[in-house]
């Protein structure tokens, strides 16, 4: 698993897919997530860009994309039960998954040790 | 005071730095003719003066001796006293919704009773506190559509939208790369069905339609929303609030949308504005409202209270990612329609839509009788309806004006191919001698003896 400065996880499959979701550091910070809104299938992303919205009782927040890619799911559990981002953030809250186009890109990211010292 | 406090000194110094020799170079390129005058040294009128002159020019103004036959989104009804009486508390004079909200549980509560009539009349889910007015609400309809569909960006409306409402739409529009596609009527007034089926594809991300349109036609339109539901099309229907009353709700015939002005309730033509715009939609589309939307809710004893809800899409939160950069709303003006739709009730709103459509079918039925008149189309109508007279539209003008009656509106002046048609509307503000009086009149104009 690795890790954004934006506070995204990515982890990588054998079929050159991704998964993304956010820190449980991310999802303590935010307070209760009410509403996920969550990118469209088939759209082209590169690595930054904002791709979901996560709405708390308080703030709507921007997550960005670790990585380049093409959408290839989303995690539509949230849909009706969008506080697993709180509850399971860096396994069943996950958001959405996509084919990398550039798997290179994970390697500039941190790892969990890394991100981890970065809160600090 | 002044607000900027620079001294003399520095401003000469930052004019030196940048290398002007005065403030008045800095605004050069704007042309001399721009220019604000020196102000005159005149002292003007005194206050009494100044009365007296206001209450001559007065005098010129003669609308108010004349039966008034224009609507077209701006309807003559009789406001009920005690809603003037009520909005001029001073509490409730104000038109924001005020900071620290939650503060002011009463206001908040008018909104969400507001909220709450907008829903029985439209059918809908879920509505807001209000937007500026009904062109606005139009054009936000379409805002809240191109979020909800994201990649399509083409929006079908059709011609008989009041014009004004369009022209805000295409306003706001433009700039956003949006096409907007116009969608005909028929000779008949009707919309063109087989055209709006021919377009309905995977661009299209809303159909915009009034009902009953501006051309006052009540038509079946269920079916062209059921066939857009079917292509991923999101249905907007914009309607006067006052025809729900009578005809099916925005829910029943399929829109995702409804929108328009509460002017008909408790709000006078004064001058065309300020009005209240009115926006509903479904749960779905919820978290696409723009504007305020107020809940009910409990307070820590337990006891019914009102809160901001939703407050995470709007702009003191999401700044430019916002919704909508809509804060202000019409509190006071939708105060005074809820006040009115409450006086009414549910059973004298569906009785004073009656009304309404039953004096101007009759006023329609009479008119149509006289040869030299002939109606557009055969579909019915609502509290307005468009004839032809065979004179030139000045000389009818002139003729009804005489006898003190503006006779409705000349729609050739907003459709070149409807020219010598007016546009009527019948309110229950006219009584069934004052009908009589515009049909002798029309009689006579006509060469027909009454």
């Amino acid at each position: 698993m690795k890790f954004t400065e934006s506070h995204e996880w990515v982890t990588q499959d054998d079929s050159g897919h991704a998964k993304i979701g956010i820190s449980m550091y991310a999802q303590k910070e935010l307070g209760e997530i009410v509403y996920v809104e969550l990118p469209e299938l088939g759209r082209e992303v590169s690595a930054g860009d904002e791709i979901a919205v996560l709405e708390s009782t308080k703030a709507a927040s921007d997550v960005y994309s670790p990585v380049s890619g093409i959408i290839t799911s989303v995690n539509e559990a949230l849909l009706d039960r969008p506080e697993l981002v709180n509850s399971s953030p860096e396994a069943d809250g996950w958001l959405f998954m996509l084919k990398l186009s550039d798997p290179t890109e994970l390697s500039t990211l941190m790892t969990a040790e890394q991100y981890q010292a970065s809160l600090v | 005071m002044d607000f900027i406090s620079n001294t003399e000194e520095q401003t000469k110094k930052m004019l030196a730095d940048i290398g002007v020799n005065n403030v008045e170079e800095l605004y050069s390129d704007i042309p001399q003719s721009l220019m604000r005058k020196a102000p005159s040294t005149d002292d003007g009128l005194s206050e009494f003066e100044g009365f007296c002159l206001l209450e001559k020019i007065g005098k010129d103004n003669h609308f108010a001796d004349f039966s008034n036959y224009l609507g077209a989104g701006s309807f003559e009804h009789q406001v009920p006293a005690y809603a003037p009486a009520i909005c001029q508390k001073s509490e409730f004079l104000t038109a924001y919704t005020p900071y620290q909200a939650e503060a002011s549980q009463g206001m908040l509560q008018v909104i969400f009773e507001f909220q709450s009539a907008i829903c029985a009349l439209t059918g809908l889910d879920v509505s807001n506190a209000s937007v500026y007015d009904g062109a606005a609400a139009c054009a936000e309809a379409c805002l809240m559509a191109l979020r909800q569909q994201r990649r399509r960006n083409k929006i079908l409306i059709a011609k008989t939208v009041n014009p004004h409402y369009q022209r805000v739409v295409r306003q706001y529009l433009e700039s956003l790369g949006t096409e907007l596609v116009e969608i005909p009527f028929k000779e008949d007034g009707t919309i063109d069905r087989s055209f709006i089926e021919a377009h309905l594809d995977e661009e299209t991300a809303a159909v915009f339609l009034q009902a009953p349109s501006f051309l006052g036609t009540v038509e079946d339109i269920a079916p062209i929303f059921s066939s857009a539901k079917e292509k991923g099309v999101l249905s907007i229907v914009c309607a006067d609030l006052m025809s729900y009353g009578l005809l099916p709700s925005a829910a029943e015939i399929g829109a995702d949308i409804a929108v328009g002005d509460t002017q008909s309730f408790g709000i006078p033509l004064q001058g065309g504005g300020p009005y209240v715009g009115y926006v509903a939609c479904t749960q779905a589309l919820v978290r696409q409202m723009p504007g305020r939307i107020v809940g009910e809710t409990v307070d820590t004893s337990g006891e019914r209270g009102f809160v901001l809800t939703l407050q995470a899409r709007e702009q003191h939160i999401r700044r430019g990612k916002a919704t909508s950069n809509i804060c202000s709303n019409q509190s006071l003006a939708a105060l005074s329609s809820l006040l009115t739709i409450l006086w009414y009730g549910k059973k004298g709103v569906g009785e004073l839509a009656l009304s309404n459509f039953q004096r101007a079918a009759y006023l329609k039925k009479n008119l149509a009788k006289i040869s030299g008149v002939k109606a557009l189309g055969e579909a019915t109508q609502f509290n307005e309806f468009v004839l032809c007279f065979s004179k030139p539209a000045a000389e009818v003008q002139a003729a009804f004006r005489m006898a003190k009656i503006e006779p409705g509106l000349h729609l050739g002046d907003y459709y070149p191919e409807l020219e010598n048609h007016f546009l009527i509307a019948v309110t229950e503000t006219k009584s069934k001698a004052e009908l009589d009086r515009y049909v002798e009149v029309a009689q006579k104009m006509l060469g027909e003896v009454a």
